[in-house]
């Protein structure tokens, strides 16, 4: 009887693993929105010297605190800079900085889960109360502690997200390992004679990706919250580095003559953000093997 | 290495955690001052309420209510009457200064005012009991040669030569103000944090980057002050103090951001725009590469397009400076024109300068508004970048508080070479100004460019040696030109003091050297 049940079950044409995530991350409305802006920022992001309309560095004083024109679309911020093109500008900054930061935090953070996770004993103890202690401290003041130490810059600002998240994907890496390893494929690899890290990294890694790569995703959107945030304080790039952040933390004392100088920098933080939690959540449903 | 920065950030967080605890206690304070205190709202703390050991007008406002000067100036300019002393006398060749004392008077800590309360004040800041961290001693005091007690109530100065503008320095708010011996005895370091002088309102309490409180003196000598406290609260934002004021939770603010003007007028608070008399300057340091070369300095001046930057970036709420000296202090000079905007100019001389293909400069400010520069130092800074961006000078900003950007720029931190700076007049004699780029100010700090030129330096000697004022005048002229010619500074602007205050506050004035003195104004 339930053999029979179970082959019923089986689709007649079996379909291969990324097929049917796309189609079901497609299904999913709310995150192809995500995916879709995602992808015009990268274009904008990319391309941002051919479609910024004037040079994002180039103050035109007599310019200051113009509203929004047919010129100067988003209008010009308090040094007469053409605010959609720092903007635009800014996005380079956000998505690098994002990106950059999520992949310093993923690799070291899964080195050190999957080492702790597949070890366990001293070595888990060790570095799990290691992240635990980096737990402890909200990220955002960890993160300015960093920059004080560091000082200004993309580079120190993608630094300090970046190790501020280690922890998260410690423990996330940590937790997949730990729920993997006893299962039967891994005891078979070891019987076979592969080594740790041969067993780790081909064999337990690539099944326990996609909590990993939703993780990762919905990491990108809060490094761009962080580095906006650190940029708002004062902490970011330097200036004039036309980050979003900084702009919003520039305009601040303008909230009631030309509040345009927020609002746009602001509207580009929330969007961008939205966009990566959206494609995140839709990813993590369409990985979902629960939900399938 | 490592392992201290490691330590530096965990300090770095616990400070954070315990300023976030602090912030979190503070909201809880009524939102309305009560009606017998008075809440001045000012944009950075004090760096320290001793009088012989700051020299920032945040320290001075509170030193201006807790302390008294031998001589003090009139309310609302800067001639001389008498305040501890009741009168006083030169000897004709200007060496001999004698000052009859006030009777009865008495510290806040109950110790008599006499003369060894003068000897001791002045004595701290003579050699050889002066010490490094006393910017103002040498400045005020230089000139003494002693002082000597000639009665309880009698005290004379002996000059080590004639001196201009001596009974001017008395009446400052830093270096002079008369402290209590016993109160430094018993203090002695701390003093800064334990002010006791013979002022209106006496020192209650000081935490630590939110707030001074004063309460009023009742065993004052003169009338009662009006109010039973005062408070000077440190609100750090330009906007949040705007709207403190507008809501009520404080009485008078300064360091109006230009941009809220507007606003605050349209919300029936009162903006006092008084010409000031300070300096708001951008400052080469002269005494090494790159900028020791003159014409590097002149092309960068030549770069700086000032009337925009008071027109934009200040609304014209500032006068845009030709020289060092404000119109209105004798010595100024109409004739002078100081270095045009010319961004041509400024490419040829970079290339006579052997600087051909533009360069780099690394720049330091400060990231809070001062009374010289209501937008603050980094706004200023990015103007100036994008400015100097466009004779292909390509500028790095570093910016630092305002406690800490004192000594960065002494000890010229980071590489600096460029730094944004100011200053606001302490006596209204010229000398007070020029002499900020006299040789032996480089040591004290004061001549931050660490400028040196002696026949500046010769010319500021004879200024202040002469006492006649018109030959005083003439000195000073001369010395402006060659000031003009060698751009150790590129003077920006004199910015008007931008003060706002509730519609029910009464006598509130904004003095010329950036004090305030609030003992008659009420509300």
């Amino acid at each position: 009887m339930a053999d029979t049940l179970l082959v019923e079950e089986i689709p007649e044409k079996p379909v291969s693993g990324f097929v049917d995530f796309a189609k079901r991350f497609v299904r999913n409305r709310a995150a192809l929105i995500g995916f879709i802006i995602t992808v015009v920022l990268v274009i904008v992001a990319v391309f941002a010297p051919v479609i910024a309309p004037y040079d994002p560095y180039d103050a035109n004083m007599p310019m200051s605190l113009t509203k929004p024109t047919a010129q100067h679309w988003l209008g010009c911020d308090e040094l007469g800079r053409d605010i959609l093109s720092r903007i635009i500008y800014g996005a380079r900054i956000s998505l690098r900085v994002g990106v950059e930061a999520v992949a310093l935090a993923l690799s070291v953070g899964i080195v050190l889960g999957a080492l702790a996770g597949y070890f366990g004993g001293r070595l888990d103890l060790i570095i799990m109360r290691l992240m635990d202690i980096m737990l402890a401290f909200p990220s955002i003041l960890l993160a300015i502690a960093f920059m004080a130490v560091l000082g200004r810059g993309i580079e120190n600002a993608i630094i300090a997200i970046g190790i501020v998240s280690i922890p998260e994907y410690a423990r996330i890496v940590r937790g997949s390992v730990l729920s993997v390893k006893e299962n039967d494929y891994v005891t078979a690899a070891r019987a076979i004679g592969n080594s740790d890290a041969a067993i780790i990294f081909r064999h337990i890694l690539p099944n326990v990706m996609a909590p990993i790569v939703v993780r990762a995703t919905l990491g990108i959107s809060s490094a761009i919250l962080d580095t906006a945030a650190l940029g708002f304080l004062g902490l970011g790039v330097s200036p004039p580095t036309a980050e979003w952040g900084t702009m919003l933390g520039a305009g601040r004392g303008y909230v009631w003559d030309a509040p345009h100088l927020l609002t746009f920098p602001g509207l580009a933080i929330t969007v961008t953000v939205l966009a990566f939690n959206l494609m995140g959540d839709g990813l993590r449903d369409a990985l979902d093997p629960h939900l399938r | 290495m490592r392992k201290g920065k490691i330590l530096i950030s965990f300090v770095v967080v616990l400070a954070l955690l315990t300023t976030a605890a602090g912030c979190g206690g503070n909201a809880g304070t009524s939102a309305t001052s009560a009606k017998d205190t008075l809440v001045f709202a000012q944009g950075a703390d004090p760096r320290g309420l001793d009088p012989a050991l700051v020299d920032d007008g945040e320290s001075a406002k509170v030193i201006a209510n807790v302390f008294e000067t031998l001589v003090k100036y009139k309310e609302d300019s800067t001639e001389i009457e008498p305040c501890l002393a009741t009168s006083w006398e030169k000897s004709a060749d200007g060496k001999e200064w004698t000052f009859k004392l006030r009777r009865g008077v008495k510290f806040h800590d109950g110790t008599d005012f006499d003369a060894y309360a003068v000897k001791f004040t002045v004595d701290r800041q003579l050699p050889p009991q002066v010490t490094a961290d006393m910017p103002y001693a040498s400045f005020t005091f230089g000139p003494v040669k002693e002082v000597q007690v000639v009665d309880k109530y009698t005290v004379k100065f002996i000059l080590k030569e004639p001196y201009a503008p001596f009974l001017a320095n008395l009446a400052m708010s830093l270096a002079a103000p008369i402290v209590s011996p016993a109160a430094v005895k018993k203090y002695g370091d701390d003093f800064t944090n334990n002010p006791v002088g013979t002022g209106p309102y006496k020192f209650v309490k000081w935490d630590k980057g939110q707030q001074v409180v004063l309460e009023a003196n009742p065993n004052y000598w003169g009338p009662q002050p009006k109010m039973k406290k005062v408070v000077f609260k440190i609100v750090k934002e330009n906007s949040v103090r705007a709207s403190d004021l507008i809501t009520g939770a404080v009485d008078i603010i300064d360091g109006v951001d230009p941009n809220d003007v507007a606003k605050l007028e349209k919300s029936k608070m009162l903006v006092a725009k008084d010409a000031g008399m300070n300096i708001n300057y951008m400052g080469f340091i002269c005494d090494r590469p790159p900028f020791n070369n003159v014409k590097l300095r002149q092309a960068v001046s030549y770069a700086i397009n000032k009337e925009e930057l008071v027109k934009y970036l200040y609304k014209d709420l500032a006068q845009v400076a030709p020289s060092m000296l404000p119109d209105f202090i004798p010595g100024y000079d109409p004739s002078l024109k100081g270095i045009p905007y010319d961004p041509e100019k400024a490419k040829q001389l970079l290339k006579e300068a052997g600087y051909p293909n533009g360069l780099k400069v690394k720049m330091i400010t400060y990231s809070n508004p001062r009374p010289y520069n209501p937008v603050g130092g980094e706004k200023l800074a990015a103007a100036v970048q994008a400015q100097l961006a466009k004779v292909g000078i390509q500028a790095e900003i570093q910016s630092y508080p305002w406690k800490e950007y004192k000594d960065a720029l002494f000890k010229v931190a980071d590489g600096a070479q460029i730094f944004f700076y100011g200053w606001t007049g302490d006596n209204g004699d010229p000398d007070n100004f020029l002499s900020l780029l006299e040789t032996k100010e480089i040591e004290s700090s004061l001549n931050s460019a660490k400028y040196s030129n002696p026949q500046v330096d010769k010319l500021l000697v004879e200024g202040r040696t002469t006492l006649d004022m018109n030959r005083r005048i003439e000195i000073y002229k001369e010395l402006q030109k060659i000031v003009e010619n060698e751009a150790p500074w590129v003077f920006i602007s004199h910015g008007k003091t931008l003060a706002a205050y509730r519609p029910g506050v009464k006598n509130f004035k904004y003095h010329p050297t950036g004090v305030v003195h609030l003992w008659n104004v009420e509300k």
